[in-house]
């Protein structure tokens, strides 16, 4: 399991990271949400020891990360990381035969994953030929070419199509499913809700809020009720808690505090009104963000 | 995984994807130009067989024979002098003559050199000798002096022997092995500096797009920079050595040049 624990690092006065803890364990996978700035990146680089902390710990599996052990790691950066006039085939290999694997391995690794992300074509192309979706496989290829333990990987979405999108989530789906902690930022919050297991929600260098995704929702202090009526009255002075959040036409999306049952705002909208769609659950993910950011 | 397969494979890296870069086959293109100028231009210069012509003026008889015994000795060779001479009225027309430059020295009376302030020094040794062995050539005709006195005056009673094989290299081959090493010089310095500049960019560039990143999550900072000094320092061997080859084999096969004494005599044109 990956801890980090107390993380602080500051730049001059500005805070990067103020005692930022959470975990990721082995065959999980943990979204990595905050704001532009909040410290993600900072903490995800601390993984690697390329950010020197001025405070914190970073274990895996209960030991201070080693260089060893990083090199059971894969890291996938915000900016782009390869060569640019480096083949792809060629580039792969190499960063498989750093992580370790032996040439004929690490030959065989690389066409298998370069066939998965469907580059074949493309494999003795320099990188800087490529589509920045296509180079984006090739950064997620050098990261998982050597099967490993630990996948970090900052905003690994970010520039893909809907068909990248899919094909990225189904391998780190797998890559779960075969055991390796998973870690990545981003701001696709629907996506993060869809894939992830667990989550962590950072703000100015601080976790504000963490843990499996399903608990934090189930354990929220409101429900989201999502209304289309014919026709519309203001409701809220009428039920104290209840907060309008967003209103387009008829359809209505309510905060609603969670000791309000779903039959009491039911009849309380239906006052006078036909309700013609009704939805009450637990708050999405893009809600408790909100909430975890604002406060 | 080693640290010395880690640092192998860094430097394997760096000879396959900069020795076959363009910029590295360009930078060995410009230094193979350097070479052959480096190589051509002291050709131009030791290729220099003008022979440098001083008109000296005889005034009187008596200057006659000494004057043509100047003439006759002049040495003549590519690049040394020959001597003309042209007869003077008089000793003031001849001091003249030297002083506005339109004769280099006179011979006056057979036992008199005019020189001006521009006259070259060996010049006027040359004339100054002919005097000295004209007059000696008139006492052995005489019996004044023997021959044999003569010659061990002219130097025959002592031999000299050179200790320093190639200090007899004429100037033009001087004048060429000092523009060779020049020219290696230029070339250890572009080398140093070349190899140098390698590493630098490769460093930028890897900071600047990012792979460093990716690199240092798995070597550490010095393997990483060991392996880059190591495959670029090789490159610019090769280029340096390759370059230096063909210095050495254009210098032999075009150059009269005698090389250093550390290098196996086969290699020396002469």
């Amino acid at each position: 399991m990956l801890e980090l624990d107390g993380l602080t690092k500051r730049y001059g006065d500005v805070v990067a990271l103020d005692d930022c803890g959470f975990s990721v364990r082995p065959g999980r996978i943990v979204g990595f949400l905050g704001p532009n700035g909040a410290g993600k990146t900072s903490a995800m680089r601390a993984v690697f020891g390329l950010l020197r902390l001025d405070g914190g710990t970073v274990t895996w599996m209960g030991r201070s990360v080693t260089h060893d052990a990083r090199r059971r790691f894969g890291y996938m950066p915000e900016m782009r990381g390869l060569y640019p006039r480096m083949p792809v085939r060629r580039q792969v290999i190499y960063f498989a035969r750093l992580h370790g694997l032996d040439k004929t391995t690490a030959a065989r690794a690389a066409d298998r994953w370069i066939a998965r992300i469907g580059l074949e074509e493309r494999a003795d192309s320099r990188v800087d030929d490529l589509s920045h979706g296509n180079q984006q496989r090739v950064q997620l290829v050098t990261a998982l070419v050597h099967g490993p333990e630990l996948l970090v990987l900052d905003e690994p979405f970010s520039g893909l199509d809907p068909l990248g999108v899919e094909e990225m989530s189904r391998i780190l789906q797998e890559r779960a499913e075969q055991g390796s902690a998973v870690l990545f930022s981003s701001h696709q919050l629907d996506l993060v809700e869809h894939l992830c297991d667990d989550v962590a929600i950072i703000n100015q260098g601080r976790v504000a809020l963490s843990g499996p995704v399903r608990t934090l929702k189930d354990r929220a202090t409101h429900r989201r009720v999502e209304v289309d009526l014919d026709s519309w009255t203001a409701l809220t002075p009428a039920i104290p808690g209840v907060r309008l959040m967003e209103s387009r036409g008829n359809r209505h999306v309510l905060r609603v505090p969670a000791k309000i049952g779903m039959d009491e705002i039911m009849t309380a909208l239906s006052d006078g009104r036909t309700i013609r769609e009704f939805s009450y659950g637990p708050p999405t993910l893009s809600d408790l963000f909100r909430e975890a950011v604002a406060s | 995984m080693t640290t010395y397969r880690a640092i192998g494979l860094v430097m394997w890296r760096e000879l396959l994807e900069r020795g076959l870069s363009k910029s590295y086959a360009l930078s060995w293109l410009f230094l193979a130009l350097l070479v052959g100028a480096g190589v051509a231009i002291p050709g131009f210069f030791g290729d220099d067989e003008s022979v440098r012509t001083y008109r000296v003026a005889t005034v009187g008889a008596a200057s006659v024979g000494p004057g043509e015994l100047a003439r006759s000795t002049a040495p003549a060779d590519p690049g040394s002098y020959r001597i003309d001479l042209t007869a003077s009225p008089d000793s003031e027309a001849a001091g003249a003559a030297v002083a506005d430059g339109s004769v280099d020295a006179a011979l006056v009376e057979g036992d008199k050199v005019l020189v001006g302030k521009d006259t070259p020094r060996e010049l006027e040794s040359a004339l100054r000798q002919a005097v000295l062995s004209y007059q000696v050539q008139g006492m052995v005709a005489t019996g004044e002096v023997s021959e044999r006195a003569v010659a061990i005056m002219a130097g025959e009673g002592v031999t000299v022997v050179t200790a320093e094989p190639g200090a007899d290299a004429d100037a033009a081959a001087e004048a060429r092995q000092f523009v060779i090493s020049q020219v290696a010089l230029v070339l250890l310095f572009m080398a140093v500096m070349t190899t140098g500049s390698w590493v630098l960019l490769g460093v930028t560039e890897e900071k600047t797009n990012r792979v460093s990143e990716v690199l240092l999550s798995s070597l550490r900072p010095w393997q990483l920079l060991a392996g880059k000094i190591i495959g670029v320092g090789l490159l610019g061997l090769l280029q340096f050595g390759s370059i230096a080859a063909s210095l050495i084999v254009a210098v032999r096969l075009v150059l009269d040049v005698t090389l250093p004494r550390w290098m196996p005599d086969s290699w020396s044109s002469r």
